[in-house]
């Protein structure tokens, strides 16, 4: 009897079976299902479920002020926003800060002192006491020879923590205050040197400027606080003529300011002294500009000895300055002609964030531009604003002034204390470096992640993270008005973090130094109640959304209750008393040798034969500094492309081609400071016989890791004045 | 017999197709009984007259209150109102001793997702019953149909397993959301909901 069922039946019957199946949702479902089943293992972590609490605060990451609403399940932040209304942030909030409360939980968080050994190009983290730290720091100050000194690098002056540093510093034999080379004030800090007296705290009036020339600064990306750049964007599309804002970007690279601005001049790296003079010579030759104003206030406007401003934009002919810049001749006159009609007008230095600064002669030629433009003081201008107020035990002791690195000898420094705030500018470390005594020097970092600087640190006190301690937020770079606000805790900082107030306050103590006032939380408290006392002055209190006249808070206890809320202390308008004096060419012995010096751009001749290309690094504020960013910034580094990792070289295709790179590949850059490698990106938007190398994070890289970090900067060549944007190198296929 | 064959293989299609279309979605939902029943159309009918709004309400900064807390049920049920055992258990279980009602959310969101009421129903002036449905008119609670492997309720989805011929409102998925977005001309970010 023959078999009823054969296993080729069976297979036919499966073969059916699994035709079929394919014409059902069943295998597409499970497929969806499973995808989704990955993404909700038990170990991957959630945010928590419950009632959504609404908090308030201010982002402490940069000196921006924006603030921030905070949406809590518990105590725990889930979610930042900005806050409409704000009268500094305008209710924006850039991508770092709105992630600013994933930074407690970097990989590179320390929560505990740590002592860091350091071997070839490996760290080794051993934790230790705080106390064993302050007493090995106290001692190497005590120990400190007659020539050496203690220094403290603070990246964000002008912070109650800041005047501490300063009084600490003033209770030692040579104690030295350093504020970092570069940033968005450098043409404020030059105009305050370049006046006979104080001026007192500057700003940027550029709500009513008109034109805006910007020698290189990210004004439209990243620049000050981004609710107020936002809004710059509008009045560049005014539609009527006579309040539009034109902005003229003046950079080697065609980066997102030049591409937003109203006209690129793409420059020749490191010539842009030689650019601001020759606008100058256009506008004096052209007398654009109130001579008899400029006579009554210049020291060295017109001298009989042939150095004075007018002998040196007299050198700086339009047709010579094309030949060093390579900008046209027509292009700088009517450059020059814009600025000097379309006023009100502002000429802007600092530089890129991680390119660094300008250099002293450049920027001294941007401040003459400015004092030129006679927009010192003028609506639309460069305008004072007040100081804030600071209580008046603080304000009476003895401080010692700001230096800058540049001026401190080399091989110097004994003891060195590097503040946890974040400028949100880099600071290459072998600029710290040549600055410490070879072998002796102690380090201490404040930061809380053992990551950057940090790494190079001998200790690591970690102060509380971001949203970790009450924070105060001074006047944002470049703000009209003064403010001052604080940044409330959302979370709650690890036991072993330590308040840099405190961690000073127990050095002072260690070493006899008497500081002033008491914990970090009076001192804070101390300065609300005199800026209440002072009267003058608005506050806007972020849950309510208004403004009212600071009397309303009826006494200092409630403005502080105010200000812990998350209120934003504005002050009024200052005006700048009357017009300094002021020398248009800095140091008088050899200001006008150093500018006249200028004329050949920063690298001088012509490049060496074995470094023939041009290294200029480039970056994002504080994606450069030594703050860390969300490990979710991955989305705008690797998957999007919007921001360019770290050591990504950019190379125009000719340039490249002629080298034998390859767009996508691997290559080694070599200067003479050593050698590092890069991956390669043609771009024609980039100027032949240059390079821009990306500085910035790898988000999702575990800065733990023990081999340090490899960084653009480390290679770039700082010349005297600091200034590290432009490095004769070379490239070489790997 | 030569059609032996095809008989078996049309057989065996048969059995997947009707394996796949019919006792899949079955096995693949596991059904959760609310722990108390509720009736949509009671409250909001004839004799109650409230809107939906009267207790799935927006905050004053935009946050959506979602299924109402147990203090907006005693207002009105702080004693019982009426005669139906619902209220009777209601009231004994939960208002008297000021006991939360463990509710099952039909339409609970990845956790990756942001989806704020507030822009739908104030800024697109979208109205509940494009997203919901005819819920608000129900007469009782359905159970919630929870997959067994992804752990998604089934509302996500949406009822038709196949997802074609899909009625407005019935699904929650991305495509949803997009599809909805694009024919309102709106362009949008993956960050606009995935923060």
């Amino acid at each position: 009897m023959a078999k009823i069922i054969e296993r080729r039946d069976l297979m036919k019957l499966a073969g059916g079976a699994a035709v079929g199946i394919v014409f059902t949702p069943a295998p597409w479902k499970f497929l969806d299902d499973s995808s989704i089943w990955t993404q909700n293992w038990p170990w991957i972590p959630k945010p928590l479920r419950g009632e959504l609490i609404t908090r308030f605060s201010v982002c402490a990451m940069c000196p921006a002020g924006c603030a921030l609403r905070a949406q809590c399940i518990g105590k725990q932040p889930i979610s930042l926003f900005g806050v409409p209304g704000h009268p500094l942030s305008q209710g924006t909030l850039c991508p770092l800060g709105f992630t600013g409360h994933h930074l407690a939980y970097h990989p590179s968080r320390a929560t505990e002192p740590l002592r860091i050994e350091h071997s070839n190009d490996s760290i080794n983290v051993i934790p230790i006491s705080r106390d064993l730290a302050v007493a090995e720091i106290a001692q190497a100050i005590q120990s400190k020879g007659a020539d050496e000194c203690i220094a403290v690098i603070d990246s964000r002056p002008g912070r109650t923590v800041s005047l501490l540093y300063r009084q600490f510093l003033a209770g030692l034999a040579k104690g030295v205050y350093l504020c970092e080379p570069t940033g968005t004030c450098a043409t404020f800090d030059t105009l305050q040197a370049l006046s006979e007296k104080p001026i007192g705290p500057l700003g940027l009036d550029l709500e009513n400027t008109r034109t805006l020339l910007s020698f290189g600064a990210p004004i439209l990306d990243g620049w000050g606080t981004p609710g107020r750049i936002q809004s710059l964007r509008r009045n560049q599309s005014q539609p009527d003529a006579g309040k539009r804002l034109q902005v003229i970007q003046i950079e080697t690279r065609q980066s997102r300011t030049a591409l937003f601005a109203d006209q690129w001049l793409p420059i020749k790296p490191g010539t842009e002294a030689a650019l601001a003079l020759g606008l100058a010579n256009v506008i004096v030759r052209e007398k654009l500009f109130d001579e008899a104003a400029i006579r009554r206030n210049a020291v060295d406007f017109d001298r009989s000895d042939s150095r004075s401003y007018l002998d040196l934009v007299g050198q700086f002919q339009p047709e010579r300055v094309t030949e060093v810049t390579g900008i046209s001749q027509d292009k700088i006159v009517s450059v020059a002609r814009e600025a000097a009609r379309h006023g009100p007008s502002i000429a802007l230095g600092g530089g890129d964030p991680a390119g660094g600064p300008l250099g002293e002669a450049e920027e001294i030629a941007i401040a003459g531009l400015n004092l030129l433009l006679g927009n010192l003081g003028k609506s639309g201008g460069i305008v004072g604003r007040s100081e804030v107020p600071v209580a008046a035990e603080m304000r009476s002791a003895a401080a010692v002034s700001p230096s800058e690195l540049a001026k401190i000898p080399d091989h110097s420094i004994r003891v060195l204390l590097m503040d946890a705030a974040e400028s949100g500018n880099a600071l290459p470390w072998t600029l710290i470096e040549k600055k410490l005594v070879s072998e002796r020097a102690v380090v201490a970092s404040l930061s809380p992640y053992l990551a950057g600087n940090a790494r190079q640190a001998h200790f690591l006190i970690p102060a509380p993270a971001h949203l970790e301690s009450l924070q105060e937020i001074p006047t944002p770079d470049g703000a009209v008005r003064s403010s001052f606000s604080l940044s409330a805790p959302l979370l709650a900082p690890p036991e072993g973090a330590t308040d840099p107030i405190d961690f000073i306050r127990s050095l002072a103590t260690a070493v006899g130094v008497p500081l002033a006032g008491g914990s970090a939380m009076d001192l804070l408290k101390g300065r609300a109640s005199a800026i209440y006392e002072n009267g003058r002055g608005e506050i806007f209190v972020f849950a309510e959304n208004k403004i009212s006249d600071i009397k309303e808070a009826g006494s200092a206890e409630r403005f502080w209750d105010m200000l812990k809320a998350g209120g934003c202390w504005i002050d009024a308008k200052h005006e700048m008393e009357s017009a300094p004096r002021f020398s248009l060419l800095g140091e008088p012995s050899q200001g006008f040798e150093k500018l006249s010096a200028s004329a050949q751009g920063r690298l001088q001749a012509s490049l060496p034969k074995e470094y023939p290309l041009v290294l200029m690094p480039f970056g994002w504020r504080f994606a450069v500094g030594n703050g860390q960013v969300s490990p979710v910034m991955s989305k705008l580094y690797q998957e999007s492309g919007l921001r360019d990792m770290a050591n990504q070289a950019f190379i125009n295709p000719k340039t490249g081609s002629a080298l034998g790179l390859v767009d996508g590949g691997q290559a080694v850059v070599a200067t003479r400071q050593g050698s590092m490698p890069v991956k390669i990106q043609f771009d024609s938007g980039v100027m032949p016989g240059v390079f821009h190398v990306a500085v910035g994070p790898a988000p999702n890289k575990n800065e733990m890791a023990k081999k340090i970090d490899e960084n653009i900067l480390e290679i770039c060549q700082a010349g005297n004045d600091l200034a590290w944007r432009v490095t004769p190198a070379q490239v070489r296929k790997v | 017999m030569k059609i032996k064959g095809p008989i078996l293989f049309l057989i065996g299609m048969a059995g997947a197709l009707a394996l796949g279309w019919y006792a899949f979605p079955r096995a693949l939902y596991k059904k959760i009984e609310q722990p108390l029943q509720f009736s949509h159309k009671v409250h909001t009918g004839k004799d109650a007259g409230m809107a939906c709004a009267d207790c799935h309400s927006l905050g004053e900064d935009g946050r959506f209150s979602g299924i109402p807390k147990l203090d907006k049920c005693s207002t009105c049920h702080s004693a019982q109102m009426g005669t139906t055992e619902n209220e009777k258990v209601l009231v004994e279980q939960y208002v008297t001793p000021n006991r939360e009602i463990p509710w099952l959310s039909y339409l609970r969101q990845p956790e990756n997702t942001y989806f704020p009421h507030a822009v739908h129903v104030k800024l697109a002036e979208l109205k509940c019953e494009q997203c919901h449905g005819q819920h608000g008119a129900s007469e009782k609670l359905r159970p919630l149909e929870v997959n067994r492997v992804s752990g998604y309720s089934r509302d996500i989805w949406g009822q038709s397993i196949s997802r074609f011929r899909k009625q407005e409102g019935d699904g929650m998925k991305m495509d949803d959301c997009i599809s909805c977005h694009a024919k309102s001309g709106r362009e949008d970010g993956c960050i606009d909901c995935h923060k």
